[in-house]
């Protein structure tokens, strides 16, 4: 059966993620640690190294860089606001028709600041692609909060 | 929640086309679009929202912000001077879609017209599914005076 006709129904064809993340770092080291995260220092969920790069201006990509012009086109960053918004559109890790919009967005609170995170996603997503999602957001968001915090302890 | 509001497959798509009349030669009529979508962007009267136009394959669509801060709308998906310039990408829709934009110009007697198209796929807005269709209009219509103005001063 493919992705296709195991799709009934319209919630069948999306993913809607969310998640508020509290990091106890200032707005500016917080989006610069989410930068690295989400970049250089991206890792697998083993904590096997994944280094990303990415362009951090309109239009610039988020990519994995394999060298010698291979690599993987994850997104193009698609708003950015310094240090409260960062927002992609592409197709991230998904080899199938599908539109993803990823947010971060930063805000002050009491003690550091919020992240709000929200990935939204239509196509013909597998259902064990949907489940992955979650977890592997948690991952990197976490990592992101540790990173922020320990270079507010530098 | 977006998802939730949609229960048809019909709640998924855009279809807006747009016929312009415009009493100015094709070289005239394509170098003015180009301008009205780029530095003379504006949104309403004395609202310019100016944007950055590169003109070439893949080139992007988008408003900077300075600073590398901005919001990229597209990227250029066809162009061949002075026919036809298309673009694919989010626009202003900060959730998962994919829209693809047409403008194809041809000569008539008098002039020249353009057939627009904006189709899109995603989970769109309500409030911008009645909000699209006015926005290209309006800036159609400052396209269509200012190449005839051109023609004029001649």
């Amino acid at each position: 059966m493919t992705a296709a006709t195991a799709a009934a129904r319209i919630e069948d064809l999306t993913v809607n993620i969310t998640e508020e993340i509290h990091v106890k770092a200032p707005l500016d080291v917080t989006f610069e640690a989410l930068l690295e995260q989400i970049g250089p220092s991206m890792t697998q969920s083993d904590n096997k190294p994944m280094p990303m790069k990415v362009e951090a201006w309109p239009g610039g990509r988020w990519y994995r860089d394999l060298g010698d012009g291979n690599g993987h086109l994850w997104a193009h960053v698609q708003a950015i606001k310094k240090p409260m918004l960062l927002e992609f559109y592409g197709p991230l890790m998904m080899s199938y028709p599908v539109a993803s919009n990823v947010q971060y967005r930063l805000s002050e609170e009491d003690g550091g600041t919020l992240i709000k995170f929200h990935h939204t996603a239509i196509g013909l997503i597998p259902e064990d692609h949907k489940a992955g999602f979650k977890v592997g957001w948690s991952y990197i968001n976490a990592h992101t909060k540790e990173r922020a915090e320990a270079k507010r302890s530098q | 929640m977006v998802a939730a509001m949609t229960t048809k497959i019909e709640d998924l798509m855009l279809n807006i086309t747009e016929e312009i009349h415009v009493k100015a030669p094709l070289d005239v009529t394509f170098e003015t679009l180009l301008e009205q979508l780029g530095p003379m962007n504006q949104v309403g009267p004395d609202r310019p929202l100016p944007m950055k136009l590169e003109a070439w394959p893949g080139g992007r669509w988008y408003r900077d912000l300075g600073d590398g801060n901005g919001h990229h709308w597209a990227h250029v998906q066809a162009i061949k001077r002075p026919t036809l310039i298309e673009f694919y990408g989010p626009l202003i829709m900060s959730y998962p879609v994919a829209s693809n934009l047409q403008y194809r110009l041809s000569e008539e007697e008098g002039g020249t017209l353009i057939k627009f198209q904006h189709t899109a796929f995603g989970l769109i807005q309500a409030d911008h599914r009645e909000g699209i269709r006015g926005g290209w209009s309006y800036t159609h219509e400052l396209m269509r005076k200012r190449a005839e103005a051109k023609v004029r001063g001649r």
